[in-house]
């Protein structure tokens, strides 16, 4: 190395930064070369009492008894609300939410539980549910009387709106406001027994 | 691993303990104004505290809370980096040389005895730190108070290896070149 290259290697010399290798470099460059050491020398007789001075301890102030203080009464440091304490819903959710975090985010196997609620309920709720008739599936046939009371409610339909037609007609030409009906409107059972089936 | 029965809080305070002064000291030199010291040491402090989940046991606590040292002081004197930071100007042609890069050099071994330069050592030293820039006067205490190593300023500034070693150099540079220009039996001298 020359000297430039040895003037550049000054502080981390100074430091004890070099490898051994470097070290030893340096050390024999400076045996030989009265200029680099005296220039090394007048370096170091400066710079060791600076970083000495800015190294040099004082008496720790009172202002630590105050940080340690507002550290022991931070927040964080404040122990967890124990539930029986906790009042109210909003503590006990928060209570829970705390439990919560605690209990599950550490665990996989916790997580592995809940999934398997999940599906259990889901399952549970898809099997509750009716099933829907699939596409194209035949409708079910009804019975002999469900389609005899199904006519007969359609008679009777017909037969109460061919009344009031001929009521109309019979009246001066007015329009009927909707009303109930009146008991000679109603149909009477024999009526009802000439459309049953 | 902590003991039982002892909280985050004993756990920190009993780690910043042997630090105090040194973090102190440091928070002192870096900040510009020296009222504002307090306060940031305060806030490094409590942030560390609540960063302390954080902390990889087994890492330096020493740099890591350096480094939150740094960063309060640092963010405080962004707020006051134009009052202060040229107060203690340099010659014109000291800061040429600085400009350009030359080292200049001491004309051999200066004798100043260590009276002499303790006199001046302390008013040379508070304006020699209000010439570095914020990188640099970070490096120099950096490793003067914490004593960090080189890795350990690069890791803490988030600054290459490189840049430590080179904001490291000017910092002395300049430092010498205050103690010089204060203490007038040392001269300084152009390299050929």
């Amino acid at each position: 190395m020359n000297c430039d290259e040895i003037q550049r290697l000054y502080d981390a010399w100074l430091d004890s930064e070099l490898d051994a290798r470097t070290t030893v470099e340096v050390e024999q460059h400076l045996e030989s070369c009265a200029e680099c050491a005296r220039e090394f020398a007048s370096r170091k007789a400066l710079d060791t009492p600076i970083m000495a001075r800015l190294r040099q301890r004082q008496e720790t102030s009172a202002l630590w008894r105050a940080i340690e203080e507002q550290v022991l009464s931070s927040p964080k440091n404040a122990p967890a609300p124990r539930p029986s304490a906790s009042r109210g819903i909003r503590p006990r959710w928060a209570s829970l939410s705390q439990y919560l975090r605690t209990a599950l985010r550490p665990s996989p196997a916790a997580w592995a539980g809940l999934a398997a609620v999940w599906v259990v309920i889901l399952s549970l709720h898809g099997a509750a549910r009716e099933p829907a008739a699939p596409p194209g599936a035949a409708a079910p046939t009804p019975s002999a009387a469900e389609m005899r009371m199904a006519l007969w409610q359609k008679r009777l339909l017909m037969a109460d709106f061919a009344e009031s037609v001929a009521s109309s007609k019979a009246g001066e030409g007015e329009p009927v406001p909707p009303g109930p009906r009146t008991d000679s409107s109603a149909i009477q059972p024999s009526v009802l027994e000439r459309f049953m089936i | 691993m902590s003991e039982p029965g002892t909280s985050d809080a004993d756990r920190f305070l009993a780690l910043v303990k042997p630090i105090e002064q040194d973090l102190e000291n440091y928070c002192r030199r870096l900040v510009w104004e020296p009222q504002e010291a307090p306060d940031a040491l305060q806030n490094a402090v409590l942030r560390g505290f609540a960063a302390f989940d954080r902390y990889r046991e087994g890492a330096s606590f020493r740099a890591w809370m350096f480094q939150i040292v740094t960063r309060e002081a640092l963010a405080i004197n962004r707020k006051r980096v134009r009052l202060a930071r040229h107060e203690f100007q340099l010659e014109p042609e000291e800061l040429e040389q600085l400009a350009a890069g030359d080292p200049p050099r001491l004309n051999g071994a200066a004798p100043i005895s260590e009276a002499e330069l303790d006199k001046v050592l302390e008013p040379a030293l508070t304006a020699g730190l209000r010439t570095l820039t914020d990188t640099e006067r970070a490096v120099l205490l950096l490793r003067a108070i914490g004593e960090l190593r080189y890795r350990e300023i690069s890791d803490t500034l988030g600054i290459p290896l490189g840049s430590v070693m080179g904001n490291l150099a000017r910092a002395r540079q300049k430092m010498r070149l205050l103690l010089g220009r204060c203490h007038p039996g040392t001269k300084l001298r152009k390299e050929n």
